[in-house]
């Protein structure tokens, strides 16, 4: 039986190093010293793990801590209606919530406590780890960017450790345009699925459905303009399609992950655009200064299109048809265009899609 | 900010190399990774797109000698130098000790340069940092390509205040060790400093 260490990802074959030979492994697991980093961690017999149902564990309790004090790191959300086994928890209805940002970590757990699941919130990988190990829930929802042991790499030993393997995990993201880099979740450290921090916590319903972990209560209502989340299952249906019919309208610009830090001071990167109550700014001329802006900016979200997709943009020029070609491209551009430049100034012209035509003019010179 | 762990007697700070898109950070990682002493470093993770971008970050942790007794480690990221990746830069910024600001030398990534530093000031301001007081250095990398911008108009473009530059060829490993020895230099100097 081979055991990895969940701090260093050092792998050890118990009977052979520890002299302790699975089949005597008690059912709780045995305490283990990593030599090499020195992480104390638990290995349980996979026998154990892989038919919860029929014996549950004797000593570990698979339980949600009661509400932890403020100083604590971990909370846990109380579920009245959770269905309970003979100790009282049931591990199919577990499930840990990784997330370094507390309150959106607490967004989820309420969700999931809604929808009838008992969540675990914790706030480093380390402790996710721990966690998963001593309560073994059926599910984990874990941030890419967790402190102490990234959430990647907890994904990476849960999938690799034949004990853990069957518990599904969600890995949560935060990049922006997952269309242009869409990866399988197998590539992505073997996670089942895999989401965007803008999307939680109503697209996990669909993800937890398709687990097949049964919620209580409704579905939530999808949020407008954004795609399905990332399973192996939605993959299969959904392939990459790029028809113009898709591609014409620009997406609704997605925001960036709030960071409590970021929520008072980002002024500049806020959109400008005027809020409903603030009638003055519209009203504002547009200046050259303002058009200068906005053509420096188009230049360069220009140039990085170019630059990263100089195959397509080459072979659209040899076309000529660079507007229609580089459409999902001028669509993520004008998302940010329209984060930066004020409308008033954007609805001048074009800039972006001129800015475009003027480069595809000078590549067919040259 | 670095953080010092007393019980393993380790000095760990962050460095990240900032920049416009594909403007060599993730190479300059590479070339470090390639010729570090395989005993001091650690795995490098790369969350790369299937054309070998940088989605996410490079992570680098590098073990650079003893001062007092604590060893340090350097962790070396990257960021996603695209323009659109805004929110993934902000996120790697935070807890930085160093930063290396990579310039692309060629004239037609002149506005990209210029963008992306306005973004790390704005960055680092966000989290209490001012640009000028925090330790950091320039590269120019791309020297060797026919079309790169002279080395005077750079400066003056992107370096006013006098920060500590080098000129660089990533690809070939020119001027990368040299960068890093420097910010590695400025990081413990600024350490030594706050202990004060």
């Amino acid at each position: 039986m081979i055991a990895a260490c969940p701090k260093c990802s050092a792998r050890y074959r118990i009977d052979a190093r520890y002299r302790i030979e699975k089949s005597k492994l008690r059912p709780e697991g045995a305490r283990l010293r990593c030599s090499r980093c020195e992480a104390v961690f638990r290995v349980r017999p996979p026998e154990a793990e892989a038919v919860p149902a029929a014996r549950a564990p004797a000593v570990p309790q698979p339980v949600p801590l009661p509400a932890a004090p403020t100083h604590s790191s971990r909370v846990v959300t109380p579920v009245p209606t959770a269905p309970t086994s003979e100790e009282g928890h049931d591990r199919s209805r577990l499930v840990l919530v990784a997330d370094p940002v507390i309150e959106e970590g607490k967004a989820t757990a309420s969700a999931l406590a809604a929808w009838g699941l008992q969540p675990i919130l914790v706030h480093d990988g380390v402790e996710a780890m721990l966690t998963i190990q001593r309560t073994l829930p059926c599910a984990v929802i874990i941030d890419a960017a967790l402190p102490k042991m990234y959430g990647f790499q907890v994904c990476e030993v849960l999938k690799r450790n034949e004990s853990l393997r069957s518990i599904h995990v969600v890995l949560v993201g935060a990049i922006h345009d997952r269309t242009r880099y869409r990866r399988s979740p197998t590539e992505l450290y073997g996670a089942d699925a895999y989401l965007e921090r803008p999307q939680l916590p109503n697209a996990l319903w669909p993800i937890l459905r398709e687990f097949g972990i049964s919620l209580a209560g409704a579905a939530p209502p999808p949020e407008a303009p954004q795609e399905l989340p990332y399973s192996p299952a939605s993959a299969s249906l959904q392939p990459r399609i790029e028809s113009p019919a898709e591609t014409i309208a620009p997406p609704e610009p997605i925001p960036d992950p709030p960071t409590p830090s970021a929520v008072p001071v980002a002024a500049a990167q806020l959109p400008l655009d005027p809020q409903p109550g603030q009638p003055a700014a519209a009203a504002a001329p547009v200046g050259e200064a303002d058009i200068a802006k906005a053509e420096r900016l188009a230049r360069i979200v220009v140039s990085d299109i170019i630059l990263y997709n100089q195959e397509k943009f080459d072979a659209a020029v040899s076309q000529d048809n660079v507007v229609m070609a580089m459409d999902a491209e001028l669509a993520e551009g004008r998302t940010l265009f329209s984060q930066r430049i004020e409308a008033r100034v954007r609805e001048q012209r074009d800039f972006l899609g001129e800015e475009l035509l003027r480069v595809a003019g000078l590549r067919r010179t040259q | 900010m670095s953080f010092i762990n007393y019980s393993s007697r380790e000095i760990n700070c962050k460095i990240v190399y900032y920049g416009p898109g594909l403007c060599g950070k993730t190479t300059n990682l590479q070339f470090i990774y390639n010729k570090t002493n395989p005993d001091l470093k650690g795995k490098m993770i790369s969350l790369a797109t299937e054309t070998e971008r940088t989605l996410f970050f490079d992570f680098l942790p590098l073990a650079l000698g003893q001062i007092r007794g604590f060893k340090t480690r350097f962790h070396l990221y990257t960021v996603p130098g695209q323009v659109f990746y805004d929110a993934s830069r902000k996120l790697i910024l935070k807890g930085v000790d160093g930063v290396v600001f990579v310039a692309d030398s060629q004239i037609e990534r002149m506005e990209a340069n210029i963008e992306s530093l306005d973004n790390l000031k704005l960055n680092l301001a966000e989290q209490g940092y001012d640009l000028h007081k925090t330790p950091c250095v320039i590269q120019y990398n791309k020297r060797d390509l026919p079309n790169s911008a002279p080395l005077e108009e750079i400066q003056k473009v992107l370096n006013p205040s006098d920060m500590p530059e080098f000129e660089a060829c990533a690809t070939t490993g020119e001027g990368v060790f040299e960068t890093l020895k420097a910010v590695a230099r400025l990081v413990l100097r600024d350490l030594k400093q706050m202990n004060r």
